[in-house]
């Protein structure tokens, strides 16, 4: 069963042991300044998110978030601006059009789509950017590690 | 047949051409050192035109050579090198005016083996989308229009897995897919840098996995569907079904499809105010999550 060869790979014999490590690229104008924003507050979430500050999501080359697949992390997720209100008026609307052809790609290669996630939170919403935390922490949960440790030699 | 009446006319149009100075390169296609098979023929003389060779094992994509000469070049282009040309003219790569393109008529090629190569099965083109003169196949029947990527048997998430692992351990990074096509035109490829370093020092199935998923992302909505890529490679990587998604998506969500249209802006370089988010949080389901949505 790979699921068992993946979680012995990655440290953690027991599923209920294993945490799941996503990385996540903020832009820095909306989604980081929410990030900040919830730690401001106080609030807590899934502590399992590695960010990665970005001046906007339209920097994100989509080799990042290849990248950190294949290297192992077992999510990703990628927060932007919401459309209309990129502090460079535009970026983000190209992320968007990037990031639906990356995930379908992904899709096709057979990485589960629930490690994989966008979305767009700007700078007031610090609870809501914990609730993204955790509903992008718990979709991951349920796929378990990423398999690509298992293979790639 | 009509191949030969179409090498007659090519001909024809070729010498023409030098004669009147309109171009002092042509790109066509001649035997191959068997006698079999084709190689691409750089034709700068009148004498050398009659050595042309125009029939179905003329599967080179021709149009990469044009970067190269850039200006007083003509082309003998199928439906999908002048789809090539287009998307060239699209990224300022080339000029219009600059070069001149003899569009042929295609109705399908063969290998070696008799079969269709990649590409042309599901080819729909009969006529180039660009030329400044068309030379015609009077053949009706069009080889391709078989879709083989057949999506109401979806394989599951483990299956798609395999199938990708299956492929890619055949390659062997030898970069033949990325020299053979159109659009891998980057002074330095991403694999080639190292600010940033792609790859781990060891290359490895990890490293095969970022060649090709990061060179389909850069061909996502540029793929001008010649099957260069899978013709050229050594290790018989079957590896455009990857693409072939990303194509069909891309003429889904913004109805654009590369190198159909000369005065269409590629979708990638481009943006709507409505522009579908499939599969984002908060977006359109995209139905692939396998599992629970919660």
């Amino acid at each position: 069963m790979d699921k068992q060869i993946a979680l012995q790979k990655s440290g953690s014999e027991d599923l209920k042991m294993w945490e799941p490590k996503i990385i996540a690229f903020l832009c820095n104008w909306c989604s980081y300044a929410g990030a900040d924003l919830a730690g401001t507050s106080r609030l807590q979430y899934s502590p399992n998110i590695r960010i990665i500050r970005l001046p906007c999501s339209g920097r994100i080359n989509p080799l990042y978030i290849i990248k950190a697949l294949v290297d192992g992390a077992d999510g990703v997720m990628v927060s932007g601006c919401h459309p209309g209100d990129c502090h460079y008026l535009t970026g983000n609307m190209y992320a968007r059009r990037r990031f639906t052809m990356l995930r379908r790609l992904l899709t096709t290669a057979g990485i589960e789509p629930e490690r994989v996630h966008f979305t767009w939170v700007s700078a007031s919403e610090g609870n809501r950017f914990a609730a993204v935390v955790e509903e992008v922490v718990n979709k991951v949960k349920k796929v378990g590690p990423n398999r690509i440790k298992e293979i790639s030699k | 047949m009509s191949f030969k009446n179409q090498r007659e006319e090519i001909i024809a149009i070729c010498k023409n051409l030098l004669d009147e100075g309109k171009a002092n390169l042509i790109l066509g296609f001649a035997d191959g050192p068997t006698g079999e098979g084709s190689v691409p023929f750089f034709i700068r003389k009148k004498d050398e035109v009659d050595d042309i060779k125009w029939d179905d094992a003329c599967t080179t994509n021709l149009a990469k050579y044009l970067l190269e000469k850039k200006e007083g070049a003509a082309i003998i282009a199928k439906p999908c090198d002048a789809r090539a040309i287009v998307m060239y003219m699209a990224e300022n790569q080339i000029d219009r005016s600059k070069i001149y393109i003899i569009g042929v008529e295609c109705a399908g090629m063969k290998d070696k083996n008799g079969a269709p190569p990649p590409g042309c099965l599901e080819c729909t083109l009969r006529t180039p989308p660009i030329f400044d003169i068309l030379v015609k196949n009077d053949n009706s029947s069009v080889q391709g229009a078989v879709n083989t990527h057949d999506r109401e048997e979806e394989p599951g998430f483990a299956d798609k897995l395999a199938r990708f692992q299956k492929e890619i351990s055949k390659c062997i990074l030898c970069y033949s897919c990325r020299q053979a096509c159109y659009g891998c035109y980057c002074e330095t490829c991403f694999m080639d840098r190292n600010m940033p370093n792609w790859l781990p020092n060891e290359l490895d199935i990890g490293s095969k996995m970022m060649f090709h998923l990061g060179r389909t992302m850069h061909l996502a909505g540029r793929c001008v569907e010649c099957g260069a890529c899978e013709r050229a490679c050594p290790s018989s990587v079957k590896i455009r079904y990857l693409i072939k998604e990303l194509t069909d998506f891309c003429e889904e969500l913004y109805g654009y499809r590369a190198g159909i249209n000369p005065d269409e802006i590629p979708a990638l370089t481009a943006f709507d105010q409505n522009d579908r988010e499939v599969g984002f949080l908060g977006g359109e389901d995209d139905g692939s999550c396998c599992g629970s949505k919660g």
